[in-house]
């Protein structure tokens, strides 16, 4: 279980993330939306005690009740590929390109696990065919630039389900991803998390794959948690302004084309994410917001319940 | 993909020197340590190639043998250091922080060492010998190399398969070791190319004050001191192995610029 308690990660004066609180439990399926740079890797990274060395964390984290605010590399050490482990978003670039994907794979094996050499190939094989590799003993002996974009990626989450995690963070893992194989993916790990009883953050900017991997959505806007639910409620109806903007701009819940050779980006809102050292010290969205109040500008406003989902805006505060 | 003029030069060149040095082991047109009084200064003919010198010896086999001896002194006090200084640049890059700063201050005080004063305090304290030069030239090596390394890993650091490596939970050695140290390999393989001929430089500089490989064992160096008075009678006992000196140390000095021009595509976008 992970506990996150009024969590921050800042940059000097720029917040990346902002007090956020939330607790992840065994099996928890979540998705985290939002704009490019709303804090959605940040909060990953955090989860892994993996924040840039620049940066300054406060609030409080802590693994299966294991306090982990301020925790050294070593503690972190222990706690990754086991208790945590992460996808990042470019599979190309977070697979070293003078190793075999094999021996990437049986690292953790043999240095978390204790496997010989042998034991780690083996199990590495296992987890190629778990994750759907074609040809996986064939595979296991190639280099990154072997591969397609797709079978790197089933690489990387092979990786991560290595030793077993209590949570998978998987960051954008369809953004890089050409059109066609972006479903499979996502299925993938909805379905290992499920047959594995493990938790799953999955970040995306594909409303639809949030749509089929997750039970619950986190909506983030400029480092704020700004709504929380069961992923069908918030999609369908959403509280905050600015989930309403995000699903509104949707033209279409189908897949979007790619856009002149582009990767379709979440849609867009009207305006532009101000930069992060000029955001409202109250709610972040104040100054793109259609129904901003005066104060929201200045009066950051609470998480309120709204009935078993959590939104975080003043025009739901009844007449306040 | 079209080689660089350099790279080729420097190969040929390499590959001639490192070819006669390989030979020598083998085989040389005549024992170098033989003595002929009777028939020294000979000019040469179709049994010594380039004459023979004041004690008569064969300047063709002291000169290949000089070769191997120049290559061996090289090869080994560039593996040394290069070593040693690749391993501190991996580390001070993993360790970060004081351990860095501290490990690239005793480089700067180490670059800024002169070799030849080490080499001569060598000398001073156990007697002039090959394993000295070595262990002077492999010093001077220790910072360089630990500079290149460790820039080089630094870069290496920020890339996101080593975020991934760190995710997956592998600790700064194990990284160091599986994912900094080959895709740091190119920047530190071109510096030992040009290393090599510093170091054969080196070898040649202190074997010419005749703090390297003593008598009988041949090399360029010495084989120029002695020359040395004899400039009038014979210059060409000092041309000889200046040549071959110049040969090997531009030869791999080239290839090792030709290998950053292939390898570093920053580098090549720059000129
Ligand atoms: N090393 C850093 N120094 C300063 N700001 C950073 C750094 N890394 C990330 N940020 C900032 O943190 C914010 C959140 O980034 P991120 O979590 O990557 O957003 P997302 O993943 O949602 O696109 C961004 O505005 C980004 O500019
Ligand atoms: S708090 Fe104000 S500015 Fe923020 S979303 Fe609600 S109404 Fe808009
Ligand atoms: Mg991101």
């Amino acid at each position: 279980m992970f506990e996150l308690d009024q969590l921050s990660v800042s940059f000097g004066t720029a917040t990346a993330l902002r007090e956020a609180t939330l607790t992840i439990r065994p099996g928890d399926r979540l998705g985290v939306v939002g704009e490019s740079g709303s804090g959605k890797t940040m909060l990953g990274l955090s989860l892994m005690g993996m924040a840039p060395d620049a940066a300054q964390v406060t609030g409080r984290l802590t693994v299966d009740g294991q306090e982990m605010t301020g925790a050294g590399e070593a503690d972190w050490q222990r706690l990754r590929a086991r208790k945590v482990a992460m996808i990042f978003q470019e599979p190309m670039s977070a697979l070293n390109p003078l190793r075999r994907v094999g021996d990437t794979v049986a690292d953790p094996l043999r240095i978390h696990m204790g496997l010989s050499a042998a034991e780690a190939d083996a199990r590495a094989l296992d987890l190629f065919r778990e994750v759907g590799m074609p040809d996986p003993e064939a595979r296991l002996r190639q280099f990154p630039h072997e591969m397609s974009g797709g079978q790197r990626q089933r690489v990387l989450i092979a990786l991560a389900l290595a030793c077993d995690p209590a949570l998978l963070i998987a960051d954008e893992p369809t953004t890089a991803l050409d059109a066609n194989i972006r479903l499979r993916i996502t299925d993938l790990l909805a379905r290992l998390a499920d047959q594995r009883g493990m938790a799953l953050l999955f970040i995306s900017h594909d409303l639809a794959a949030v749509a089929r991997a997750t039970t619950e959505i986190a909506v983030m806007y400029g480092g704020d948690i700004v709504e929380r639910g069961a992923t069908p409620a918030v999609l369908k109806d959403p509280a905050h302004p600015y989930t309403r903007g995000l699903l509104g701009a949707r033209p279409d819940p189908a897949p979007q084309p790619r856009r002149n050779g582009k990767r379709p980006r979440l849609p867009t809102i009207p305006g532009t994410v101000p930069a992060l050292g000029d955001l409202a010290p109250g709610c972040r969205f104040s100054g793109r917001c259609p129904v901003e109040l005066a104060h929201c500008a200045t009066v950051r406003p609470e998480m309120r319940d709204l009935g078993g989902r959590f939104a975080a805006c003043h025009a739901l505060e009844g007449g306040a | 993909m079209k080689l660089p003029v350099n790279l080729l030069i420097g190969a040929v060149l390499v590959a001639l020197v490192l070819g006669a040095a390989a030979l020598s082991l083998l085989w040389t047109p005549h024992d170098f340590t033989q003595l002929n009084v009777r028939n020294k200064f000979a000019a040469p003919d179709a049994t010594y190639w380039l004459g023979t010198d004041q004690l008569g010896r064969d300047l063709v086999s002291q000169l290949t043998a000089g070769a191997r001896n120049s290559m061996a002194v090289a090869l080994a006090a560039v593996l040394l250091g290069g070593s040693i200084g690749t391993a501190l640049g991996l580390l001070a890059a993993a360790i970060g922080g004081w351990v860095e700063d501290l490990v690239m201050r005793i480089a700067d005080i180490g670059f800024a060492f002169p070799a030849l004063l080490f080499a001569i305090m060598l000398a001073a304290v156990f007697g002039p010998s090959l394993t000295n030069a070595v262990l002077a030239i492999a010093f001077i090596n220790i910072p360089v190399f630990a500079r290149v390394a460790r820039a080089a890993a630094n870069q290496v650091w920020t890339r996101e398969y080593v975020a991934a490596a760190r995710a997956a939970g592998l600790n700064r050695f194990a990284i160091s070791k599986d994912h900094i140290l080959p895709n740091i390999a190119a920047p530190v393989i071109v510096q030992a190319t040009i290393e090599f001929a510093v170091a054969i430089l080196a070898e040649a500089a202190l074997s010419y004050l005749g703090l390297g490989a003593q008598p009988p064992s041949p090399t360029w160096g010495r084989m120029l001191s002695e020359a040395q008075t004899l400039m009038y009678q014979a210059p060409q006992l000092a041309v000889y192995p200046g040549l071959c000196i110049v040969a090997a140390v531009m030869g791999f000095g080239l290839l090792g610029d030709g290998l950053r021009d292939v390898t570093d595509p920053r580098l090549v976008r720059e000129r």
